[in-house]
């Protein structure tokens, strides 16, 4: 069985008079420890998939499964147990509590978890080990996404879930994002997941799954994945 | 329509919580604003119009001396008097069903044809159409009873040096016929009086032809133009007095006249008493002396009947000592039978025992002589045997002497004769006799040896026979001699025993019959003493039934004699006062004094005089509260109108792009403001205008008859309320949006940098700042970051809570009055009216038995004053400075110090010494029966209803020269003897009135409930204040914060987490709020209570424990419940759709 599974998710919004399929029977599976690259046009789903995955949206139909657990029949509060313990999400537009200092945000996520790694550490893994005591203000794109990133990790999580994690970052920004992302993968061994628009990365990935118009359009396993820092875009 | 509007319009439907908060706040505090403001003015209005329809005069004039016609003539004549309305009033005590006396205060009804002024309104029943009828007040109670339709008003007259007073009224009773209501009594609180309590408990209208008095007392006149202005204005004010100040000085010319008058016809009628008084004492005098007589003639007649009583005593006496003597005489007599008797009976015993041993003696002889004879008799038998032995033995003898023969020679013839002779007679057989033997034998013997041996020892056998028996014989004739000689004795002896017998026997009868004849004698003695005795008791009983009826004819004739004594004396006194009356009377007359007018406008008029205070008091409550609600209303309109324009900072920019002016930009946002504004203050105070006056007005209707409120919405008022508000959001919005406009389009399309984190203060402090937990940390920090909003919530919780706490706050000053006043500092349970000049003697008697503690005080109203205003107060001198600690407690408000009460000036009530402005050391003048005193104020002391004036009675006598004359009496008394004391002041002649003091409590305390009410409502409407400014507030917080709490769900926050993370800063400004609220309270609250106190009351200046706890648990609920709403708020946040993008 593998560590991901999903079978025909459909998500379904009503809008007024329309319904509009989001996820119009998504399968695909994801084996533990893979670095998995979601891609596809704006508006092709991704996110929803994502968000289902990461247990902050719940689909209209069908079955996920992680690691053996079936989550799509979980309800609000396994949910919620579920994000706390299981996924580390990562946003396109950090989500930093604005409020709290690097170190703060870091241990906002760690606070709440059975095993979380200690705040320092990971912040100095994503080598921001002195801009701890800074507020997000204070901080560039890139810092913010590792710290970011650090909050995701920081949780010890199953699965990191990646949602345009370069999106609002530069060039020189987001690659190194998406080289930690990888040396998370591989170094930790931890599933990495990451939505983006961008065929540049398919690269990376060991597998590559193409949505197009909420449907699975393609799954590719890259038998040599590149580095991060040689993909070009 | 054009796109612009439609955004408008979809702005408003989508944001339709933010849109009706701003409409709430504004309609509350503009409803709020109203309503108070409009509630005082309501009731002068309504007052007003009550006024004008009855008629109510402007000015009344009273006078000491009343009014003559010619008087009201003058009157009429005087400028600005329109008319005059001329009729009488008079205070009398009144009981219905022998209830307590109340002072009642009759007046009379208007008659027909005249202007028709305080017209009283039947409320129920019939006007009165006859003599003995008449209708009180509604409402009116007498001693705690409601009085009715049908009940008899019983006119009390007071007994005043015999004679009873002229209640000046026609009946004696008057039937209630109906219930009225007049604007001259709006208030429960009726005025004073002269009589009684000195408090008119009830008033009542009777026919004018009801009054005896033959002149006016009491004209009512209205005055030209001042029915149609404002009763309560200072127009209407300045056009009564340029009036009143022409009566007063009309009255000055008048009244002497008046004087004139009444005292001519008063010495005429004098005269014509004087003369009565001395016809009367003659005829008095004349049916005293022929009652004497009677008297001395009756003492006469009962000394004869003693005297003959007397002899038949002593008669008795000597009957009496005469059987007494014979008693005595009987009873020796008795004792000497007694004796004779035992005596008798120990003779008779001696006998019988004489005789007894007399009989044994005899009985023992005649054994002996038995005996003697048997002796006798066994001997004659033996002599007899021994008789016959001898025969034979002669026999033998004869024979063997016969067979001797006669021939032997040697024989003697002599024997030989003899022995022929025995021959022969054996031959014969002859019996020889004893002789011829013996000689036969003597010669035989002679002869013997010569004999034959066998004849020889014959003849000696029968010789010892001869002689044996010859012996016995002897013995035997000696025995029977002796026996012979014992018989004679025995007989002897037996003739004396019996005629000893028969003597003692003899004897004793003899004594026998002597007693039996003493015992008869003694027997008749005793029935004659009986008889003797019989005859004395019926004697003696026959006197004391004389006796008796003498004693009878005596007391009868004592009782006569005091009668007589008694009439004398009451004759004599009344005869004496009756002198003395027509002295007072000439003195009176005399006395008649100048005679005064009292000229009195409406503020005279006790009803309409607190209503008039009670409505601006009310005013001034009015206009601390709204401003408050003003003020954060305001400011809730000012932060939500600032965020709306906040989020929508983007559209701006949008708007600013395509090509949008400043101007129409910021219309959008006003148009927002104003249209929930507009809508508020149309429907906030058209609810304000009518509810809250009317609750008002309904609580003061537990104080005032008067009419429904007439509350209408009063638009200058309502605009005002507008124009403020409009001014206020409008100026917000304005500053809000300009804020924004002043920006690029292209910066203000970019989403705003979120407002940075920031280090705050308390992170420089590690000790406190490691100490707390992370999430604490968050909630400090995001409080400072959010500045504005934390004023916004800090300003409305104090708010909320210093209005709560304040309205807590006057309920416990005004239940604290009750309290402090009736239980704390004044410690007795009754207060009552005495007659004047109460002895201790009287009150000692008067509480006889029944353990309490009394205290006699002079206690009247007198004037007062020290340079400024003067004021009615009570003036108190107790007769005991040291006794009256007892009763009341003379202490400092603050600290509770003691005051001392002692010889050297006066204590005042706090509430007078601050409304006269003077302190310990100044002098306040006080007048008292129009003599004005200077006193010297020693201290002042915390005393709460009515002001007062305390003065030692040292004092008093040394200011007016003469000893206090005490007409109060204050008892203390204990749970037992309640019932006794309150019996014994009820029954008492010496008690005019008497009151429960915690009857008085409670009375008061339904008096002060109506501000309860307010109270209540202010207390309503400061919670939902709350309610909405911290909905309002929170709601604004999660909005702006939507995208963090988005984060923190993801993250995997539970729900309850999430709101603990939001709320807690919620909670802590609350925290805040409540306490500067409750030290704001504590400010407000002193305000408040300045400003509404009533003239006579002094509020209680503290608030309770309780009341800030209770307000501080109020604002805690209304926080804990907007935490329920906003939670279901936070629960609905959806993270997809708030993580999507940045607006």
């Amino acid at each position: 069985m593998a560590f991901v599974e999903f079978d025909h998710v459909t998500k379904i919004y009503q809008m007024g008079e329309n319904r509009v399929a989001a996820a119009d029977g998504v399968t695909f599976t994801i084996e533990q420890g893979e670095f998995v690259v979601i891609v596809g046009p704006s508006g092709a789903g991704k996110t929803t998939v994502l968000n289902i995955l990461g247990g902050i949206d719940t689909p209209t139909s069908g079955s996920i499964c992680l690691d053996g657990e079936r989550i799509s029949e979980y309800n609000n509060r396994q949910l919620t147990q579920y994000r706390r313990y299981d996924v580390g999400f990562v946003f396109q537009f950090y989500n930093l509590v604005q409020n709290l200092t690097a170190l703060e945000n870091v241990e906002l996520a760690a606070q709440i978890c059975r095993d979380p790694l200690p705040a320092e550490q990971v912040l100095e893994e994503v080598g921001l080990k002195d801009r701890m005591s800074n507020f997000p203000a204070q901080l560039s794109g890139g810092e913010q996404q590792r710290v970011a990133i650090a909050r995701a990790l920081a949780k010890n999580p199953k699965l990191l879930l990646c949602d345009e994690p370069t999106g609002a970052l530069d060039y020189v920004t987001g690659k190194a994002v998406l080289q930690l992302l990888q040396d998370t993968c591989r170094k930790r061994g931890k599933t990495v997941i990451v939505i983006t628009h961008n065929q540049a990365f398919t690269a990376m990935a060991d597998r590559v799954i193409h949505i197009r118009n909420g449907k699975v359009a393609d799954i590719t396993l890259n038998q040599e994945p590149v580095s991060a820092e040689r993909i070009e875009w | 329509m054009k796109s612009f509007t439609k955004d408008i319009l979809r702005s408003v439907r989508k944001s339709q919580s933010r849109f009706l908060a701003i409409f709430g706040i504004v309609a509350l505090g503009a409803g709020f604003f109203c309503g108070l403001n409009a509630a005082g003015t309501d009731m002068r209005e309504t007052t007003d119009a009550y006024c004008d329809n009855a008629s109510m005069m402007d000015v009344e004039i009273l006078s000491t001396l009343g009014f003559s016609e010619d008087d009201v003539k003058a009157i009429e004549d005087v400028k600005g008097v329109q008319d005059v309305m001329s009729g009488y009033r008079q205070d009398v005590s009144v009981t219905i069903n022998d209830s307590d006396e109340t002072v009642a205060r009759f007046h009379s009804l208007p008659e027909d044809g005249v202007p028709q002024l305080n017209t009283p309104v039947l409320v129920e029943g019939r006007m009165p159409e006859k003599a003995g009828e008449c209708v009180i007040g509604t409402g009116s109670t007498i001693a705690g009873t409601a009085a009715q339709v049908g009940d008899k008003l019983q006119l009390v007259t007071e007994e005043d040096n015999g004679d009873e007073t002229d209640t000046g009224l026609q009946a004696d009773s008057y039937t209630i016929v109906g219930l009225v209501e007049t604007p001259y009594y709006l208030s429960f609180s009726l005025g004073t009086s002269s009589i009684g309590s000195g408090r008119v408990g009830l008033y009542a209208y009777v026919l004018p032809d009801e009054f005896t008095v033959g002149f006016y007392t009491d004209l009512l006149l209205t005055v030209d133009g001042a029915r149609d202005m404002d009763a309560f204005s200072g127009e209407y004010e300045d056009t009564v007095s340029a009036v009143t100040g022409r009566l007063e000085d009309l009255a000055d010319t008048r009244a002497p006249q008046r004087r004139e008058e009444l005292v001519s016809s008063a010495q005429e009628e004098l005269d014509k008493a004087t003369k009565e008084y001395e016809d009367q004492k003659e005829e008095v005098t004349q049916q005293l002396d022929e009652a004497e007589q009677q008297l001395i003639d009756g003492q006469e007649e009962l000394d004869k009947q003693a005297d003959t009583l007397q002899k038949a005593q002593e008669e008795i006496e000597t009957n009496e000592k005469t059987l007494e003597d014979t008693k005595k005489q009987l009873a020796d007599g008795w004792d000497q039978y007694d004796a004779g008797k035992e005596a008798l009976e120990q003779k008779r015993e001696e006998a019988e025992e004489a005789l007894e041993s007399a009989r044994i003696q005899l009985e023992d002889g005649e054994t002996a002589y038995e005996v003697q004879s048997a002796t006798y008799e066994t001997a004659v038998s033996t002599l007899s045997q021994q008789q016959e032995q001898l025969e034979s033995l002669e026999q033998q003898l004869l024979k063997v002497i016969a067979a001797i023969p006669t021939d032997s020679p040697d024989m003697p013839p002599e024997v030989a004769a003899a022995i022929q002779q025995v021959q022969q007679w054996v031959q014969n057989a002859e019996e020889p006799s004893e002789e011829d033997i013996d000689t036969w034998l003597s010669v035989l013997a002679s002869y013997e040896e010569k004999l034959p041996k066998e004849a020889a020892d014959l003849i000696t056998m029968v010789q010892d026979m001869e002689k044996t028996y010859s012996d016995t014989k002897a013995q035997l004739k000696e025995a029977e001699g002796e026996l012979a000689a014992a018989k004679e004795q025995l007989q002897q002896a037996r003739q004396t025993y019996e005629q000893q017998a028969a003597d003692a026997e003899e004897e004793l009868a003899a004594a026998e019959e002597t007693l039996q004849a003493s015992y008869e004698e003694l027997r008749a003695g005793d029935q004659a003493y009986q008889d003797g005795l019989l005859a004395l008791m019926q004697a003696k009983e026959q006197t004391a039934d004389g006796e008796s009826q003498l004693e009878e004819a005596r007391a009868t004739l004592e009782e006569k004699r005091k009668e007589w004594e008694d009439g004398k004396k009451t004759a004599e006194e009344e005869l004496q006062k009756g002198a003395e009356e027509l002295e007072d009377a000439q003195k009176q007359v005399d006395d008649i004094g100048e005679g005064e007018w009292y000229v009195l406008d409406r503020d005279a008029n006790v009803g309409f005089a607190s209503m008039k205070q009670d409505s601006q008091r009310l005013d001034s409550l009015c206009t601390v509260f709204p401003v408050i609600f003003f003020l954060v209303a305001v400011l809730v309109v000012l932060t939500t109108m600032t965020r709306y324009v906040e989020e929508e900072r983007v559209l701006i920019g949008t708007y600013k792009a395509l090509g949008y002016g400043s101007g129409r930009i910021l219309s959008k946002y006003l148009w927002y403001a104003s249209v929930p504004t507009v809508l508020g203050c149309l429907i906030g105070p058209a609810i304000g205008f009518f509810a809250l006056p009317q609750v008002v007005w309904n609580a003061y209707r537990l104080m005032y008859t008067v009419p429904d409120l007439h509350s209408p919405f009063r638009f200058d008022m309502a605009f005002w309320a507008l124009l403020i508000f409009m001014v206020s959001t409008l100026a917000a919005t304005i500053f809000a949006v300009l804020d924004h406009l002043r920006e690029v389009p292209a910066t203000l399309m970019m989403p705003r940098a979120p407002k940075a984190g920031k280090h705050v203060l308390l992170e420089h402090i590690p000790f406190i700042w490691k100490r707390l937990s992370f999430t604490r940390k968050v909630t400090v920090r995001n409080l400072f970051r959010y500045k504005k909003r934390l004023i916004m919530t800090v300003t409305g919780i104090t708010g909320c809570t210093a209005l709560l706490l304040t309205g807590f706050g006057i309920k416990d000053s005004i239940s604290d009055i009750v309290n402090l006043e009736y239980r704390e500092l004044s410690t007795y349970q009754y207060e009552a009216t005495t007659e004047e000049g109460f002895t201790s003697a009287q009150a000692d008697s008067l509480l006889a038995g029944t353990q309490a503690e009394y205290l006699r005080s002079r206690t009247v109203m007198v004037d007062c004053k020290a340079g400024g205003d003067t004021y009615s107060v009570y003036l108190m001198v107790p007769e005991d400075t040291e006794k009256t600690t007892q009763f009341l407690t003379f202490r400092t408000r603050e600290g509770h110090t003691p005051v001392p009460f002692d010889q050297d000036g006066v204590l005042l009530s706090e509430k007078l010494s601050n409304k006269l402005g003077v302190q310990a050391g100044d002098t306040i003048t006080f007048t008292e029966d129009d003599k004005h005193y200077d006193v010297k104020v020693t201290g002042v002391v915390e005393h709460y209803i009515y002001d007062y004036i305390y003065m030692a009675p040292q004092v008093y006598e040394k200011v007016t020269g003469h000893a206090p004359s005490m007409n109060r009496l204050m008892v203390i008394t204990d749970d037992d003897h309640e019932s006794v004391v309150e019996g014994a002041l009820k029954s008492s002649d010496d008690i005019t009135t008497f009151a429960d003091i915690e009857q008085n409590a409670s009375d008061f305390d339904r008096m002060l409930q109506s501000l309860n009410y307010v109270v209540l409502v202010i207390i309503l409407c400061a919670g939902m204040l709350a309610f909405i400014v911290l909905y309002n507030l929170t709601n604004i917080n999660v909005t702006e914060r939507q995208r963090e709490i988005a984060t923190m769900k993801v993250l995997g926050f539970t729900d309850r987490e999430v709101n603990a993370y939001v709320y807690r800063e919620t909670l802590l400004l609350t925290l805040i709020g409540c306490v500067f609220g409750l030290a704001l309270g504590v400010v407000l609250h002193g305000f408040v209570i300045n400003t509404v106190e009533i003239d006579s009351v002094m509020f209680g200046h503290t608030v309770k424990v309780l009341s800030f706890i209770i307000s501080a648990v109020i604002t805690w609920l209304f926080s804990l419940i907007v935490d329920r709403v906003i939670d279901r708020k936070l629960k609905k946040i959806n993270m997809v759709e708030s993580l999507k993008s940045v607006d």
